[in-house]
């Protein structure tokens, strides 16, 4: 088996919570799609850390869209694809904050309390200042390889419609999202390569704010498996608009941003030879 | 001509709103009745009410519910059932007896106990003039033994010079970097039951880090007292 074709969907809705406060979204999504020599499509989400230290994570969450696109596809696999995206990353940010140094006016309430935290929290890691997570997922010919770094969803649809979670992060006892500003990033790596063979019809990636909406445990599943359905059954692609009315539903009810990406996958037998 | 899109309400099942659940652990023993505490505590707790609205209606993410627990000898739910913010009012209570706050402890863990499996960290906060006179430990350990215990944002006001902070820090913990507020006058009661009211805020729960404490020298210390240079 190969995988034949990818088509990807994105959307996403700012928190009801940040249109309150008159902030924009924290999240960001992107894909590319390639000629399958090897890589077919490639998909990232990030979610920027609501926290005083991270006042850049908008920057940051796009800078890990960019450098998802620009992590090369040799050598293949997603240890090697996780390590070229904190690379790529810390890259961007390292030469974003040598033209944009850190300053008390980054901060809202420079003199404020907790500024003091901030300010050592700087002092020991700049790049936190853009911290986000990172949920990335790149299809080849032989595979789809997920990396992830923090929390958000991300979850597979086989063809006969059962629906697991893929590469769950360890729950923190302090509620804290792990981030690829950590200098010890690599730690907080989870990835997986699903063969072509096994490929998922859909793949699921979610920033948190649409798993907070629900208030039990399995309902991204259950979604997730419902698209799956609902695509097989009417045999109709879904569209932005769809995933845009449920991402609009999520924010207002979690009041965080919801940003999803769906990906589809067709797969088929390799041709003789191969 | 477009096709509508098909609405999707029931994707993944029904959404809700999440719970933050809001407790004041109030000391009402017998010390409380000198120098104007439980009036100011009255007072403070009413008109906090609010900034506590304020505060919740700033979390949209949440429906914020409040309950409270007071103890002397023993220790009672002040209303054992969670009110939504917008209907709780507060019903003056007077103040007699021991200091039993280890029994406050371990009714608030039971009530915790029967909170949904998701939702938002509850937010308690514990008010007290005095030293625990019963076991304060076990209590502690009954609440830290529940999962919403152990994960709640834990707050404590010291009023006045005699209440144990120790004790107090001993509730809040020590990973947060958080201490008790001192409260030593009327006024200084009402400006820390105010600030704990504020606890409920998105800003605070979202990041993670040390809820902002006014410093001692800022608030709370009694007119006459002498301030640190």
């Amino acid at each position: 088996m190969r995988i034949e074709r990818v088509e990807i969907t994105t959307a996403g809705e700012t928190g009801a919570t940040h249109r309150q406060q008159q902030r924009g979204c924290d999240d960001a999504v992107g894909w590319t799609h390639g000629d399958g020599r090897p890589v077919l499509g490639t998909v990232a989400i990030a979610d920027g850390h609501s926290d005083p230290r991270c006042v850049r994570r908008r920057v940051g969450a796009d800078f890990v869209v960019a450098a998802a696109a620009a992590v090369p596809a040799d050598p293949p696999g997603p240890d090697a694809m996780a390590a070229a995206l904190i690379a790529e990353w810390r890259r961007r940010v390292d030469r974003h904050l040598a033209g944009h140094p850190l300053t008390p006016a980054d901060i809202a309430a420079p003199t404020g309390v907790g500024a003091a935290d901030v300010y050592a929290a700087w002092a020991t890691n700049r790049r936190v200042a853009y911290g986000t997570t990172a949920l990335l997922c790149r299809i080849t010919r032989e595979a789809v390889e997920i990396v992830r770094i923090g929390d958000g969803d991300v979850i597979a649809v086989a063809a006969d419609g059962r629906a697991r979670r893929l590469v769950d992060p360890e729950r923190r006892s302090d509620g804290l999202t792990e981030s690829i500003s950590q200098p010890d990033a690599h730690r907080a790596v989870r990835c997986a390569a699903i063969p072509a063979g096994a490929a998922p019809v859909l793949v699921l990636l979610a920033t948190d704010g649409f798993d907070n909406a629900y208030p039990a445990e399995d309902s991204m599943l259950r979604a997730a498996a419902e698209l799956a359905t609902l695509r097989r059954d009417t045999g109709e692609p879904i569209g932005s608009d769809v995933l845009g009315q449920w991402a609009r539903e999520a924010a207002d009810v979690s009041g965080d941003d919801a940003t999803v990406a769906a990906v589809w996958i067709e797969s088929g037998p390799a041709p003789a030879g191969e | 001509m477009t096709d509508e899109v098909q609405p999707l309400r029931t994707l993944g099942g029904p959404m809700a709103r999440r719970q933050l659940h809001f407790v004041w652990i109030l000391d009402i023993s017998g010390s409380m009745r000198a120098d104007g505490k439980i009036q100011a505590l009255n007072v403070a707790i009413s008109e906090a009410l609010p900034s506590l609205r304020a505060a919740a209606q700033s979390n949209m993410s949440a429906d914020v519910m409040v309950r409270a627990v007071t103890f002397s000898t023993g220790a009672q739910w002040h209303c054992a059932d969670p009110v939504p913010v917008g209907e709780f009012r507060w019903q003056p209570v007077d103040a007699d007896g021991f200091t039993d706050m280890g029994a406050a402890l371990s009714l608030v863990a039971e009530g915790l106990r029967a909170l949904p499996e998701r939702g938002l960290s509850p937010v308690l906060v514990l008010v007290s003039d005095g030293q625990p006179t019963d076991d304060f430990a076990d209590g502690l350990r009954q609440l830290l033994d529940t999962t919403w215990g152990s994960r709640a944002i834990r707050l404590a006001i010291a009023i006045g010079r005699d209440a144990d902070q120790s004790v107090l820090q001993t509730f809040i913990g020590h990973e947060s970097g958080q201490r008790p507020v001192l409260a030593n006058d009327p006024d200084a009661i009402v400006a820390a039951i105010r600030w704990a009211s504020t606890a409920v805020a998105p800003t605070f729960r979202e990041s993670g880090s040390s809820l902002g404490v006014p410093g001692d020298d800022d608030l709370f210390y009694a007119p006459g007292d002498s301030r640190p240079s």
